[in-house]
């Protein structure tokens, strides 16, 4: 190799780069690329900086921009600092129970001070970590894998597909090319224990996060069947591949849901009453199975309710909904026994209430889904109006 | 809309380095009409091109309080950009060895979270040190990312000067980075530093 100028060097690596910007390079000059990439990286960043100073007199005018999309973008960026919080929600108190509670309490108190001499600062017997990913996968022959064991890029193979773990851990369908004659009409299920979560590519390209607790079933043959249906217990986030040819149809216990190519979360546990539906792109056509011919089209932002009264339908706040996607738990206005249920599945624990009304304080704030759950109650008890007690896997809920 | 009034955008800085969401909102909009379409195009990928924008405005977000001392905003937003296409550039490299193992009907491998996790474990790190900072400097920190106030606001809840709230916020900033480094996590570009300055 010869020795090279600064000068030539820099227009070397002009030429290469600009090719690699029109998507030209050769696999020689590929080769030579990474090398300058690797020896000269600076020098290669000045040339991709002139590139984007170049870019801005772009003939090509720039497309309308996506303010959906860089609001979701921004909220990301700025939520890693920002400080999360549990408040009391302001509600309407009954002054009646107020002085029956107030008496309560205090009569409590004496009695537990006396007990434990004094003792302020609760100290919690056992503390415990947060979910992670764990799944179980069930194959078509009814052979189940634990996805948490299997490595990184572990070829899973079967009828025609091959399934791989990529590095983030999502579980990733390919077609492969030389396929024998291959029984495609299994189906899958894709499962997630308490205190796990999992993202899965489908086989159509498809993205599914699974919450904890619940499970998806489809057919490996979704990449090319005419309807695309999926059975879901639990919660989880579509993001659905566009293909207006072919439905992608999300069925519940309660409720069957058909899509074109959106994004949206869908929470439907055995142990709510109500299967709730968040749109946040796209649009969605929502209908009971047991009376299929009411439904109702959901629009972005909007969130289906399905009870035993029927749908109802209302705008949200949807990073609300997806929180859990994001790694928080996000509350507006929820009551301690709902929130209590869903920390429950993330970190595989019983909940019990010594005292009923701990059910009714509401809150609103946002916790981190990866504390552990000492870290988390203690955000609750901050707010003065409850206190917690963890023995193994079990949380007492006292009302202070 | 590229801010051409330079006064505009030096005020919009000011805000910024105290930690205006809505002024780096601002921001970020009058750049991105620019740098998205070119993101796109050098990376042929609408998700790689999208964490391109994230991962810089991130790390300029991160350190938001350099920004004032920096004469030329539009360069240095794009040595930000230019530097995670450089950094998508060598990834490429690498992978599209790896692409040839795998036949796929879906080229595009990006893993779709990835950028989800990196944040979530960025946030958790940020967490982490907000817990241990000594109280007045966490209250300071609480009210500034927490509420949204601003430094004035601050300084009249607290009966704290101006400046003791601002350099209990950059020392907050900087305890964070430190700790974001000490996990591997980089922050900045030292290339930034670099020898060929052209513009």
């Amino acid at each position: 190799m010869q020795l090279l100028s600064i000068r030539s060097m820099e227009e070397r690596i002009k030429f290469l780069v600009a090719k690699f910007n029109s998507g030209e390079l050769s696999a020689v000059e590929k080769a030579e690329l990474q090398r300058l990439v690797e020896d000269y990286p600076s020098m290669v960043s000045a040339e991709i900086t002139d590139l984007l100073y170049a870019s801005e007199s772009n003939s090509e005018l720039p497309a309308a921009v996506d303010q959906h999309k860089w609001n979701k973008v921004l909220g990301k960026i700025l939520a890693v600092d920002r400080h999360l919080t549990v408040k009391k929600s302001p509600v309407k108190i009954y002054l009646k129970w107020i002085a029956v509670a107030a008496v309560l309490a205090l009569v409590i108190a004496v009695v537990l001070r006396i007990q434990t001499g004094g003792k302020n600062k609760d100290s919690f017997a056992t503390d415990i970590a947060p979910g992670g990913n764990r799944a179980t996968l069930t194959l078509a022959n009814g052979k189940k894998i634990s996805l948490n064991e299997i490595a990184e890029g572990e070829l899973i193979r079967e009828a025609g597909l091959s399934i791989s773990k990529a590095a983030n851990g999502q579980l990733i369908y390919h077609i492969e090319k030389n396929t024998s004659t291959a029984d495609d009409t299994g189906v899958n299920v894709i499962s997630t224990p308490n205190g796990g979560e999992w993202q899965i590519r489908l086989p159509d390209g498809s993205s599914v996060w699974l919450n904890a607790a619940s499970s998806l079933e489809y057919p490996i043959n979704i990449g090319s069947t005419t309807l695309r249906k999926v059975k879901l217990k639990g919660e989880a986030y579509f993001e659905v591949a566009k293909d207006s040819k072919h439905p992608f149809i999300v069925e519940t216990a309660e409720q069957k849901l058909e899509v074109l190519g959106t994004h949206f979360n869908v929470n439907s546990y055995a142990d709510e009453n109500l299967t709730k539906t968040t749109l946040l792109e796209g649009s969605i056509r929502i209908s009971e199975i047991i009376n299929p011919a009411a439904s109702e089209i959901l629009k972005p932002g909007q969130e289906s309710v399905l009870s035993a009264t029927g749908i109802r339908i209302k705008d949200v706040d949807t990073d609300e909904s997806i929180s859990w996607k994001n790694g928080y738990f996000m509350f507006n206005n929820e009551k301690q026994e709902s929130i209590l249920r869903k920390i429950a599945r993330w970190y595989n624990v019983k909940v019990e209430y010594a005292d009923e009304e701990a059910k009714d304080v509401m809150y609103y704030g946002t916790v981190s889904r990866f504390d552990k759950i000492s870290q988390v109650l203690r955000k609750f008890e901050q707010t003065g109006e409850v206190r917690f007690d963890i023995d193994k896997n079990k949380i007492t809920v006292y009302k202070k | 809309m590229a801010l051409k009034d330079r006064g505009k955008e030096h005020e919009l800085i000011k805000e910024i380095v105290e930690g205006s969401e809505k002024a780096f909102s601002v921001l970020f909009y009058s750049y991105i009409s620019v740098l998205y379409p070119f993101a796109l195009k050098f990376t042929k990928s609408e998700h790689a091109a999208e964490e391109v924008i994230q991962d810089a405005f991130l790390r300029i977000w991160l350190n938001r309080d350099k920004l004032d001392h920096v004469e030329n905003v539009k360069a240095y937003l794009y040595k930000y950009v230019s530097n995670e296409c450089l950094s998508h550039l060598r990834k490429k490299m690498k992978e599209d060895k790896a692409i040839d193992l795998l036949k796929s009907r879906h080229s595009d491998l990006d893993n779709v979270t990835w950028d989800a996790i990196h944040l979530n474990e960025v946030t958790r790190l940020i967490a982490s040190v907000v817990e241990k900072l000594p109280h007045q400097r966490r209250k300071i920190y609480e009210l500034s990312r927490g509420e949204g106030k601003t430094i004035p606001e601050i300084s009249e809840i607290l009966g704290l000067s101006s400046s003791t709230v601002k350099n209990a916020l950059v020392i907050a900033l900087k305890k964070i980075r430190e700790n974001l480094i000490q996990h591997g996590i980089s922050l900045f570009w030292l290339i930034l530093l670099g020898i060929s300055i052209k513009k």
